[in-house]
């Protein structure tokens, strides 16, 4: 409970920090104006929602191995909240997008790899809904949370490839980012702080009411029995 | 390519003056994705809290209920 | 188990090709799976070729994506029988009650997929070719095809030994193939469009070594994690 509290606690703060170093203390970007402090919170979401595909597919090897029913909870957990961070993460992209390049999605190999995975975890999510219940859907979740990591990678490769053969009409400015100010760069390190903290305090949550849902079915299911 | 030039030096152009006059066709999208976000986050973690209030609930009403089986 | 692990090789070979001839025998006694779906696939390219533009920069352009999506679609099919007959008739407990190690038990069920996906395949391809006036003599597209299949087979195999103990399990296939299997389906696109077009290898091979590089990561991380797919 006192982790889980203090957790909270170190988030709240790091995203007001961060939300503050936003608007206040980093500088106007001189080439991508305004909307460009819309990365403080699309870039932290991006790398934090594949911090919790890495820990899905950590945790589903763990299981794997060992068998605890905690390792299964956490990347059920991880699984959830990863979805929760790249479907933000997509839509801040969209809508940093739009003004910046005129339209709301192109396929850019960040873009193409981010809505695959971002389909690979609804499927994870979908799996476990519909696998029968307990061990199996955990078992097989394992076995799709690793399978779907080890596609990251290639999946990128394939769509960098593509968008080289294809060159896109309205390429990012981003392609020719050039080194940050440092407050800039400090804004995002405290950015990425807080989102992971709040991560973790997340993970954290929903781990706990994943052990009550597994333990209640069980009592359910042995009250039934009885 | 040209169109991407020309928002490019549009941006350039809207930066220069400092932050307020610069840019405020874009506000409403930087809003927009500040809200989504923290809303997003607000009702996940709201359902998640709530959520875990009622099963410790049904968890101790279902543990009343064996014991008093048990005893039985 | 463990003896077996012990000595790969003959004896693991054989276990494979037995639980193989099982599938082949049976889809030459029943054709529940290979018949069905070259119907099916044929009508994909009729349709295909009633709503495409039959002029030659149409089908330039179009004709790669549509013979993979045609291809997906009825690997699909193919990967929804492929554990459809054990689950139906409770063969699944024969198998795993017979001496043969999970991996080659995958091993067999995925060659089988492949074989049968490459036959639909290889009666797909020359009606393509026909109805769109497209080159069909061409090494490079069969290796194409025949590694991206490998491909699908590899993945879908597992996912297809999943699904078929889900509820919605035929939706939920495609759902989990599809995202997992997205860079053999662009670089398979991308590779014959290359070849349609008259590009050299060269030009094509490392969308090649892609499929190739994801055929032999996932048959090996398949291969060993079929085991907690199947241990019930």
């Amino acid at each position: 409970m006192t982790v889980r509290m203090s957790l909270l606690g170190l988030s709240g703060g790091l995203m007001l920090a961060a939300l503050g170093m936003t608007f206040l203390y980093a500088p106007t970007d001189a080439v991508l104006g305004i909307s460009q402090r819309i990365f403080y919170v699309h870039v932290p979401l991006a790398l934090v929602g594949f911090l919790a595909f890495a820990v899905v597919a950590v945790c589903s090897i763990g299981y794997l191995w060992k068998g605890s029913e905690r390792m299964d909870n956490v990347a059920y957990a991880a699984a959830e909240i990863g979805v929760l961070f790249t479907s933000l993460m997509l839509i801040t992209g969209m809508l940093w997008a739009k003004p910046a390049w005129g339209v709301w999605w192109s396929l850019s190999p960040q873009l193409t790899t981010s809505l695959i995975l971002w389909f690979l975890y609804v499927a994870y999510l979908m799996l476990r809904a519909y696998a029968p219940p307990g061990e199996t859907a955990a078992r097989y979740a394992a076995v799709l949370g690793i399978i779907g990591f080890i596609d990251v990678p290639i999946v990128y490769m394939a769509a960098r490839w593509w968008r080289d053969l294809h060159p896109n009409k309205v390429l990012g400015p981003l392609a020719e980012e050039s080194a940050l100010e440092p407050s800039m760069q400090i804004t995002f390190l405290v950015s990425i702080l807080a989102f992971t903290a709040l991560f973790a305090w997340l993970l954290a949550e929903r781990t706990e009411l994943r052990r009550q849902e597994t333990q209640l079915e069980r009592m359910r299911y042995t009250y039934g029995q009885a | 390519m040209a169109r991407h030039k020309a928002i490019l030096i549009a941006a350039l152009l809207l930066a220069l003056p400092a932050l307020g006059a610069e840019g405020e066709e874009y506000l409403p999208f930087l809003f927009a994705a500040f809200a989504v976000t923290w809303v997003a986050f607000f009702a996940y973690a709201f359902f998640i809290t709530r959520k875990q209030a009622d099963l410790k609930q049904e968890i101790e009403t279902l543990r009343a209920m064996q014991g008093e089986d048990d005893d039985a | 188990m463990d003896e077996r692990r012990a000595h790969p090789g003959a004896s693991w070979w054989s276990a494979v090709l037995a639980v193989l001839w099982k599938d082949l025998l049976l889809e030459s006694r029943t054709r529940e799976i290979v018949t069905p779906i070259v119907v099916f696939s044929l009508l994909v390219i009729v349709i295909f070729s009633f709503v495409l533009d039959p002029n030659p920069r149409m089908v330039e352009a179009v004709a790669p994506g549509a013979l993979w999506v045609a291809f997906t679609f009825a690997g699909m099919l193919g990967l929804n029988r492929t554990f459809a007959l054990e689950k139906e008739r409770g063969g699944m407990e024969g198998l795993l009650l017979s001496p043969v190690g999970r991996d080659a038990l995958y091993a067999g069920k995925m060659l089988g997929a492949f074989l049968f996906m490459l036959l639909v395949e290889a009666i797909m391809l020359p009606a393509f070719s026909v109805v769109f006036n497209l080159p069909l003599l061409e090494p490079g597209l069969w290796l194409t095809i025949g590694l991206a299949t490998f491909g699908f087979a590899t993945v879908g195999a597992a996912f297809s030994a999943m699904a078929v103990n889900t509820r919605a399990r035929e939706i939920l296939l495609p759902v989990l193939f599809f995202p997992v299997a997205a860079p053999v389906i662009i670089a398979a696109a991308e590779a014959t469009r290359a070849i349609y077009a008259g590009d050299a290898f060269a030009d094509y091979g490392n969308w090649i070594g892609l499929i190739a590089a994801f055929d032999v990561i996932f048959a090996v991380v398949a291969a060993a994690t079929f085991e907690f797919i199947v241990s019930e």
